[in-house]
Protein backbone atom coordinates (compact mmCIF):
# COMPACT_ATOMS: atom_id res chain seq x y z
CA UNK A 1 0.00 0.00 0.00
CA UNK A 2 2.84 2.32 0.94
CA UNK A 3 4.54 1.63 -2.35
CA UNK A 4 1.39 2.53 -4.34
CA UNK A 5 1.14 5.79 -2.42
CA UNK A 6 4.77 6.51 -3.18
CA UNK A 7 4.29 5.82 -6.90
CA UNK A 8 1.20 8.02 -6.93
CA UNK A 9 3.11 10.91 -5.33
CA UNK A 10 5.96 10.53 -7.80
CA UNK A 11 3.51 10.50 -10.73
CA UNK A 12 1.81 13.61 -9.35
CA UNK A 13 5.14 15.43 -9.12
CA UNK A 14 6.04 14.25 -12.59
CA UNK A 15 2.83 15.49 -14.17
CA UNK A 16 2.82 18.86 -12.38
CA UNK A 17 6.44 19.43 -13.40
CA UNK A 18 5.33 19.32 -17.06
CA UNK A 19 2.77 22.09 -16.63
CA UNK A 20 4.23 25.38 -17.76
CA UNK A 21 2.13 28.41 -17.03
CA UNK A 22 1.77 30.89 -19.82
CA UNK A 23 3.59 34.14 -19.15
CA UNK A 24 1.49 37.26 -19.36
CA UNK A 25 3.63 40.13 -20.60
CA UNK A 26 1.24 42.98 -19.86
CA UNK A 27 4.12 45.16 -18.61
CA UNK A 28 5.91 44.93 -21.94
CA UNK A 29 3.15 46.79 -23.79
CA UNK A 30 4.03 50.36 -24.75
CA UNK A 31 1.48 53.09 -24.23
CA UNK A 32 0.67 55.02 -27.44
CA UNK A 33 -0.56 58.59 -27.77
CA UNK A 34 -4.33 58.90 -27.49
CA UNK A 35 -5.79 61.28 -30.02
CA UNK A 36 -9.32 62.60 -29.58
CA UNK A 37 -11.12 64.63 -32.18
CA UNK A 38 -13.04 67.66 -30.93
CA UNK A 39 -14.90 70.51 -32.51
CA UNK A 40 -15.07 74.08 -31.34
CA UNK A 41 -18.24 75.86 -32.29
CA UNK A 42 -18.12 79.64 -32.06
CA UNK A 43 -21.34 81.55 -31.68
CA UNK A 44 -22.75 84.78 -30.26
CA UNK A 45 -24.75 84.46 -27.07
CA UNK A 46 -27.90 86.49 -26.29
CA UNK A 47 -25.76 89.36 -24.98
CA UNK A 48 -23.90 89.35 -28.29
CA UNK A 49 -20.71 88.08 -26.71
CA UNK A 50 -18.38 85.52 -28.39
CA UNK A 51 -18.81 82.03 -26.96
CA UNK A 52 -17.16 78.70 -27.77
CA UNK A 53 -18.59 75.25 -27.21
CA UNK A 54 -16.27 72.22 -27.32
CA UNK A 55 -17.81 68.92 -28.34
CA UNK A 56 -16.55 65.47 -29.20
CA UNK A 57 -16.68 64.84 -32.90
CA UNK A 58 -15.59 62.29 -35.44
CA UNK A 59 -13.76 62.46 -38.71
CA UNK A 60 -13.88 60.39 -41.87
CA UNK A 61 -10.30 59.21 -42.15
CA UNK A 62 -8.80 57.96 -45.37
CA UNK A 63 -5.64 56.99 -43.49
CA UNK A 64 -2.97 58.08 -41.05
CA UNK A 65 0.56 57.41 -42.22
CA UNK A 66 3.90 57.71 -40.41
CA UNK A 67 6.15 59.70 -42.73
CA UNK A 68 8.93 57.57 -44.20
CA UNK A 69 7.09 54.29 -43.70
CA UNK A 70 4.72 52.41 -45.98
CA UNK A 71 2.20 51.35 -43.34
CA UNK A 72 -1.22 52.99 -43.47
CA UNK A 73 -3.06 53.16 -40.16
CA UNK A 74 -6.77 53.53 -39.54
CA UNK A 75 -7.91 52.87 -43.07
CA UNK A 76 -11.72 52.60 -43.06
CA UNK A 77 -13.43 49.35 -44.01
CA UNK A 78 -16.08 51.32 -45.89
CA UNK A 79 -16.34 55.04 -46.81
CA UNK A 80 -18.95 55.80 -44.14
CA UNK A 81 -16.68 54.63 -41.28
CA UNK A 82 -15.68 57.41 -38.92
CA UNK A 83 -13.25 57.74 -36.05
CA UNK A 84 -13.87 59.53 -32.76
CA UNK A 85 -10.41 58.70 -31.34
CA UNK A 86 -7.24 56.95 -32.47
CA UNK A 87 -4.12 55.69 -30.72
CA UNK A 88 -0.86 56.53 -32.45
CA UNK A 89 2.27 54.50 -31.66
CA UNK A 90 5.61 56.13 -30.93
CA UNK A 91 8.61 55.20 -33.01
CA UNK A 92 10.77 53.15 -30.60
CA UNK A 93 13.85 53.62 -32.79
CA UNK A 94 13.83 57.44 -32.98
CA UNK A 95 13.09 60.45 -30.78
CA UNK A 96 10.59 62.00 -33.21
CA UNK A 97 7.63 60.85 -35.26
CA UNK A 98 5.73 62.63 -38.03
CA UNK A 99 2.22 61.55 -38.98
CA UNK A 100 0.15 62.57 -41.97
CA UNK A 101 -3.64 62.57 -41.54
CA UNK A 102 -5.75 62.39 -44.69
CA UNK A 103 -9.45 62.81 -44.04
CA UNK A 104 -12.63 64.19 -45.53
CA UNK A 105 -14.54 67.14 -44.23
CA UNK A 106 -17.77 67.32 -46.16
CA UNK A 107 -16.84 66.60 -49.74
CA UNK A 108 -13.38 68.10 -49.40
CA UNK A 109 -10.35 65.89 -48.83
CA UNK A 110 -7.77 67.42 -46.46
CA UNK A 111 -4.28 66.57 -45.35
CA UNK A 112 -2.72 67.64 -42.04
CA UNK A 113 0.55 66.75 -40.37
CA UNK A 114 1.49 66.18 -36.78
CA UNK A 115 5.13 66.19 -35.70
CA UNK A 116 5.89 64.92 -32.19
CA UNK A 117 9.11 64.87 -30.20
CA UNK A 118 9.81 62.81 -27.07
CA UNK A 119 12.57 61.15 -25.10
CA UNK A 120 12.87 57.38 -24.75
CA UNK A 121 13.80 55.38 -21.66
CA UNK A 122 14.37 51.69 -22.16
CA UNK A 123 13.19 49.28 -19.50
CA UNK A 124 13.60 45.54 -19.17
CA UNK A 125 10.23 44.19 -18.09
CA UNK A 126 11.66 40.69 -17.69
CA UNK A 127 14.12 38.57 -19.66
CA UNK A 128 11.18 36.44 -20.84
CA UNK A 129 9.00 39.36 -21.94
CA UNK A 130 11.75 41.58 -23.28
CA UNK A 131 12.05 45.34 -23.19
CA UNK A 132 9.72 48.25 -23.47
CA UNK A 133 10.27 51.94 -24.07
CA UNK A 134 8.82 54.51 -21.75
CA UNK A 135 8.23 57.80 -23.52
CA UNK A 136 8.68 61.01 -21.62
CA UNK A 137 8.58 64.70 -22.31
CA UNK A 138 6.25 64.37 -25.30
CA UNK A 139 5.88 67.68 -27.10
CA UNK A 140 4.37 69.01 -30.34
CA UNK A 141 7.11 70.15 -32.69
CA UNK A 142 4.85 71.15 -35.55
CA UNK A 143 1.29 70.69 -36.79
CA UNK A 144 -1.10 71.99 -39.42
CA UNK A 145 -4.41 71.42 -37.62
CA UNK A 146 -6.70 74.25 -36.52
CA UNK A 147 -5.72 73.80 -32.90
CA UNK A 148 -4.11 71.14 -30.66
CA UNK A 149 -3.91 70.54 -26.94
CA UNK A 150 -1.46 68.09 -25.38
CA UNK A 151 -2.25 66.61 -21.99
CA UNK A 152 0.53 64.76 -20.17
CA UNK A 153 -0.66 62.64 -17.31
CA UNK A 154 1.40 60.15 -15.31
CA UNK A 155 0.80 57.13 -17.52
CA UNK A 156 -0.85 58.58 -20.55
CA UNK A 157 -0.34 61.25 -23.18
CA UNK A 158 -3.49 62.47 -24.82
CA UNK A 159 -3.84 64.86 -27.67
CA UNK A 160 -6.97 66.79 -28.52
CA UNK A 161 -7.32 67.91 -32.12
CA UNK A 162 -9.83 70.74 -32.58
CA UNK A 163 -11.72 71.73 -35.67
CA UNK A 164 -13.36 75.10 -35.80
CA UNK A 165 -16.91 75.63 -36.98
CA UNK A 166 -18.48 79.06 -37.11
CA UNK B 1 3.51 32.84 3.47
CA UNK B 2 5.71 29.74 3.59
CA UNK B 3 8.58 31.71 5.09
CA UNK B 4 6.35 33.08 7.84
CA UNK B 5 5.06 29.62 8.69
CA UNK B 6 8.61 28.26 8.74
CA UNK B 7 9.71 31.15 10.94
CA UNK B 8 6.87 30.66 13.45
CA UNK B 9 7.43 26.90 13.43
CA UNK B 10 11.16 27.35 14.12
CA UNK B 11 10.56 29.78 16.98
CA UNK B 12 8.03 27.50 18.63
CA UNK B 13 10.31 24.47 18.14
CA UNK B 14 13.23 26.35 19.66
CA UNK B 15 11.17 27.48 22.67
CA UNK B 16 9.85 23.97 23.19
CA UNK B 17 13.37 22.50 23.11
CA UNK B 18 14.59 25.13 25.53
CA UNK B 19 11.80 24.52 28.02
CA UNK B 20 12.52 20.80 27.79
CA UNK B 21 16.21 21.38 28.48
CA UNK B 22 15.48 23.55 31.52
CA UNK B 23 13.06 21.07 33.05
CA UNK B 24 14.06 19.77 36.49
CA UNK B 25 14.69 16.12 35.69
CA UNK B 26 15.71 15.20 39.25
CA UNK B 27 12.42 16.08 40.94
CA UNK B 28 10.28 14.57 38.24
CA UNK B 29 12.13 11.25 37.93
CA UNK B 30 13.34 10.70 41.48
CA UNK B 31 11.39 7.87 43.17
CA UNK B 32 12.51 8.99 46.66
CA UNK B 33 10.80 12.35 46.13
CA UNK B 34 13.77 14.18 47.53
CA UNK B 35 13.47 17.88 47.81
CA UNK B 36 16.12 20.10 46.40
CA UNK B 37 17.89 22.32 48.86
CA UNK B 38 19.96 25.18 47.81
CA UNK B 39 23.58 24.77 48.77
CA UNK B 40 25.71 27.80 49.07
CA UNK B 41 28.77 27.32 46.90
CA UNK B 42 32.19 27.43 48.45
CA UNK B 43 33.64 30.84 48.45
CA UNK B 44 36.09 30.96 45.61
CA UNK B 45 38.59 33.50 44.54
CA UNK B 46 37.09 35.79 42.03
CA UNK B 47 38.64 34.93 38.73
CA UNK B 48 39.36 37.88 36.57
CA UNK B 49 37.72 37.37 33.24
CA UNK B 50 39.80 38.62 30.38
CA UNK B 51 37.99 40.50 27.66
CA UNK B 52 39.50 38.17 25.12
CA UNK B 53 37.77 35.19 26.75
CA UNK B 54 34.37 36.73 26.17
CA UNK B 55 34.99 37.15 22.48
CA UNK B 56 33.59 34.54 20.16
CA UNK B 57 33.70 34.30 16.43
CA UNK B 58 31.49 32.53 13.93
CA UNK B 59 32.07 32.15 10.20
CA UNK B 60 29.89 30.43 7.70
CA UNK B 61 28.23 30.39 4.34
CA UNK B 62 24.78 30.03 2.84
CA UNK B 63 23.75 26.72 1.31
CA UNK B 64 20.76 27.92 -0.74
CA UNK B 65 22.67 30.54 -2.74
CA UNK B 66 25.41 28.14 -3.73
CA UNK B 67 23.08 25.19 -4.26
CA UNK B 68 20.60 27.00 -6.47
CA UNK B 69 23.15 27.03 -9.31
CA UNK B 70 22.26 23.39 -9.93
CA UNK B 71 18.66 24.13 -10.85
CA UNK B 72 18.60 27.82 -11.82
CA UNK B 73 20.68 30.34 -13.72
CA UNK B 74 21.49 32.17 -10.50
CA UNK B 75 24.41 31.87 -8.16
CA UNK B 76 25.21 33.55 -4.86
CA UNK B 77 28.04 32.93 -2.45
CA UNK B 78 27.30 34.48 0.94
CA UNK B 79 30.18 34.51 3.40
CA UNK B 80 29.03 35.44 6.89
CA UNK B 81 31.05 36.32 9.96
CA UNK B 82 30.13 37.61 13.35
CA UNK B 83 32.16 38.70 16.31
CA UNK B 84 30.31 38.47 19.61
CA UNK B 85 30.97 40.04 22.98
CA UNK B 86 29.67 37.74 25.75
CA UNK B 87 27.57 36.21 22.98
CA UNK B 88 25.20 39.13 23.49
CA UNK B 89 26.11 41.81 21.01
CA UNK B 90 27.15 40.65 17.60
CA UNK B 91 29.08 42.68 15.07
CA UNK B 92 28.15 41.08 11.79
CA UNK B 93 29.60 41.33 8.34
CA UNK B 94 28.67 39.55 5.16
CA UNK B 95 30.22 39.46 1.75
CA UNK B 96 28.21 38.25 -1.21
CA UNK B 97 29.27 37.50 -4.72
CA UNK B 98 26.29 36.83 -6.95
CA UNK B 99 25.43 36.56 -10.60
CA UNK B 100 22.55 35.67 -12.88
CA UNK B 101 22.18 35.14 -16.59
CA UNK B 102 18.99 34.82 -18.61
CA UNK B 103 18.91 34.03 -22.29
CA UNK B 104 15.35 34.47 -23.44
CA UNK B 105 13.68 37.24 -25.43
CA UNK B 106 16.31 39.52 -23.94
CA UNK B 107 19.75 38.34 -22.89
CA UNK B 108 20.41 39.70 -19.44
CA UNK B 109 23.50 39.27 -17.32
CA UNK B 110 24.18 40.81 -13.92
CA UNK B 111 26.98 40.42 -11.43
CA UNK B 112 27.23 41.92 -7.97
CA UNK B 113 29.56 42.24 -5.02
CA UNK B 114 27.67 43.08 -1.86
CA UNK B 115 29.02 44.07 1.53
CA UNK B 116 26.85 44.14 4.63
CA UNK B 117 27.80 45.46 8.04
CA UNK B 118 25.66 45.63 11.12
CA UNK B 119 24.86 44.86 14.70
CA UNK B 120 22.60 42.23 16.22
CA UNK B 121 21.35 41.46 19.66
CA UNK B 122 21.37 37.83 20.75
CA UNK B 123 18.44 36.89 22.96
CA UNK B 124 20.04 33.54 23.90
CA UNK B 125 23.19 34.97 25.45
CA UNK B 126 22.20 33.86 28.98
CA UNK B 127 21.37 30.30 27.97
CA UNK B 128 24.16 29.52 25.58
CA UNK B 129 27.60 30.61 24.50
CA UNK B 130 27.24 29.17 21.05
CA UNK B 131 23.60 29.34 19.96
CA UNK B 132 22.17 32.51 18.53
CA UNK B 133 18.72 33.91 18.15
CA UNK B 134 19.36 37.49 17.18
CA UNK B 135 17.65 40.45 15.63
CA UNK B 136 19.43 43.44 14.23
CA UNK B 137 20.00 45.92 11.47
CA UNK B 138 22.54 45.91 8.68
CA UNK B 139 23.60 48.45 6.13
CA UNK B 140 24.31 47.00 2.72
CA UNK B 141 26.07 48.33 -0.33
CA UNK B 142 26.21 46.61 -3.70
CA UNK B 143 28.54 47.22 -6.61
CA UNK B 144 26.97 45.63 -9.64
CA UNK B 145 27.01 45.56 -13.41
CA UNK B 146 24.19 44.79 -15.80
CA UNK B 147 24.38 43.81 -19.44
CA UNK B 148 21.44 43.50 -21.77
CA UNK B 149 21.12 42.52 -25.41
CA UNK B 150 17.86 42.47 -27.26
CA UNK B 151 16.10 43.53 -30.44
CA UNK B 152 13.67 46.42 -30.46
CA UNK B 153 10.79 45.16 -32.56
CA UNK B 154 7.94 47.08 -34.05
CA UNK B 155 5.62 45.98 -36.82
CA UNK B 156 5.51 49.49 -38.32
CA UNK B 157 8.96 50.93 -37.66
CA UNK B 158 11.09 47.83 -38.04
CA UNK B 159 13.66 46.17 -35.81
CA UNK B 160 16.96 47.21 -34.36
CA UNK B 161 19.38 45.15 -32.25
CA UNK B 162 20.58 46.96 -29.14
CA UNK B 163 23.15 46.21 -26.43
CA UNK B 164 23.64 48.06 -23.19
CA UNK B 165 26.06 47.80 -20.28
CA UNK B 166 26.08 49.74 -17.05
CA UNK B 167 27.95 49.80 -13.75
CA UNK B 168 25.87 50.88 -10.77
CA UNK B 169 25.86 51.01 -7.01
CA UNK B 170 22.98 50.43 -4.67
CA UNK B 171 22.52 50.63 -0.94
CA UNK B 172 19.75 49.67 1.42
CA UNK B 173 19.01 48.87 5.04
CA UNK B 174 17.89 45.46 6.18
CA UNK B 175 16.28 44.03 9.25
CA UNK B 176 17.66 40.58 10.01
CA UNK B 177 16.53 37.73 12.18
CA UNK B 178 19.00 34.90 12.68
CA UNK B 179 18.68 31.56 14.36
CA UNK B 180 21.79 29.40 14.66
CA UNK B 181 22.05 26.28 16.75
CA UNK B 182 24.86 23.85 17.49
CA UNK B 183 24.50 20.56 15.64
CA UNK B 184 27.90 18.95 16.20
CA UNK B 185 30.98 20.11 18.13
CA UNK B 186 31.62 23.65 16.88
CA UNK B 187 29.36 23.36 13.88
CA UNK B 188 26.19 25.41 13.81
CA UNK B 189 23.29 25.40 11.41
CA UNK B 190 20.48 27.84 11.01
CA UNK B 191 18.81 30.46 8.95
CA UNK B 192 18.59 34.15 8.43
CA UNK B 193 15.43 35.94 7.42
CA UNK B 194 15.74 39.50 6.23
CA UNK B 195 13.64 42.39 5.03
CA UNK B 196 15.47 44.83 2.80
CA UNK B 197 14.14 48.35 2.60
CA UNK B 198 15.04 51.94 1.70
CA UNK B 199 16.76 50.97 -1.56
CA UNK B 200 18.76 53.59 -3.39
CA UNK B 201 20.40 53.08 -6.79
CA UNK B 202 23.26 55.34 -7.80
CA UNK B 203 24.97 55.81 -11.15
CA UNK B 204 23.97 56.60 -14.69
CA UNK B 205 21.26 54.22 -15.82
CA UNK B 206 21.47 53.70 -19.56
CA UNK B 207 18.49 51.41 -19.20
CA UNK B 208 16.44 51.23 -16.05
CA UNK B 209 18.18 48.92 -13.62
CA UNK B 210 16.37 45.59 -13.50
CA UNK B 211 17.69 44.02 -10.35
CA UNK B 212 20.58 43.15 -8.08
CA UNK B 213 21.60 39.49 -8.13
CA UNK B 214 20.63 37.64 -4.94
CA UNK B 215 18.60 40.64 -3.76
CA UNK B 216 15.74 41.14 -6.20
CA UNK B 217 14.22 43.85 -8.33
CA UNK B 218 15.52 47.36 -7.83
CA UNK B 219 13.27 50.13 -6.59
CA UNK B 220 11.25 47.98 -4.25
CA UNK B 221 11.58 46.35 -0.84
CA UNK B 222 12.65 42.71 -0.93
CA UNK B 223 12.63 39.70 1.35
CA UNK B 224 15.64 37.47 1.70
CA UNK B 225 16.28 34.07 3.18
CA UNK B 226 19.44 32.12 3.85
CA UNK B 227 20.00 28.69 5.27
CA UNK B 228 23.59 27.99 6.12
CA UNK B 229 26.28 26.48 8.26
CA UNK B 230 28.73 28.24 10.61
CA UNK B 231 31.83 27.28 12.51
CA UNK B 232 32.25 28.56 16.05
CA UNK B 233 35.58 29.79 17.42
CA UNK B 234 35.99 30.75 21.06
CA UNK B 235 35.70 29.49 24.60
CA UNK B 236 32.54 27.49 25.19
Amino acid sequence: MKMYAWIFVMLLIGTTACIQLETICADAVEVPVSVNFKQKIKFKDRFNRDSVVVRDTFIFLDFIQPVGFDTLLFTPQKPSDSFRAVRLPYNPLQDTIRYVFRYRRGNVSRKDTLFLGYSRRILLTSPRCGVRNDYENTRILHHTFDSLTLKNTQNNVSLEIFYFFN
Amino acid sequence: MFLWRFFIFSISLMLALQSFAQKDTLSSNDSLKRTLISVKPFATKKKRIKTFDTLTFRAGFDLIGTGQRLITNKFALHLNTDLAFRNKNLVVSEFTWASRKDVQKATYFAQASILRLGWMHNFLHKQSKIDVFAIGLRFANAWYKEEMQTTLQNSIFGTEPVAFRQNLQASWIELNMELKAKIWKNLLMGYCLRYQFKPDVRGEQIFESYGIPSIGRTGRNNWGFQYGIWWFLGKK
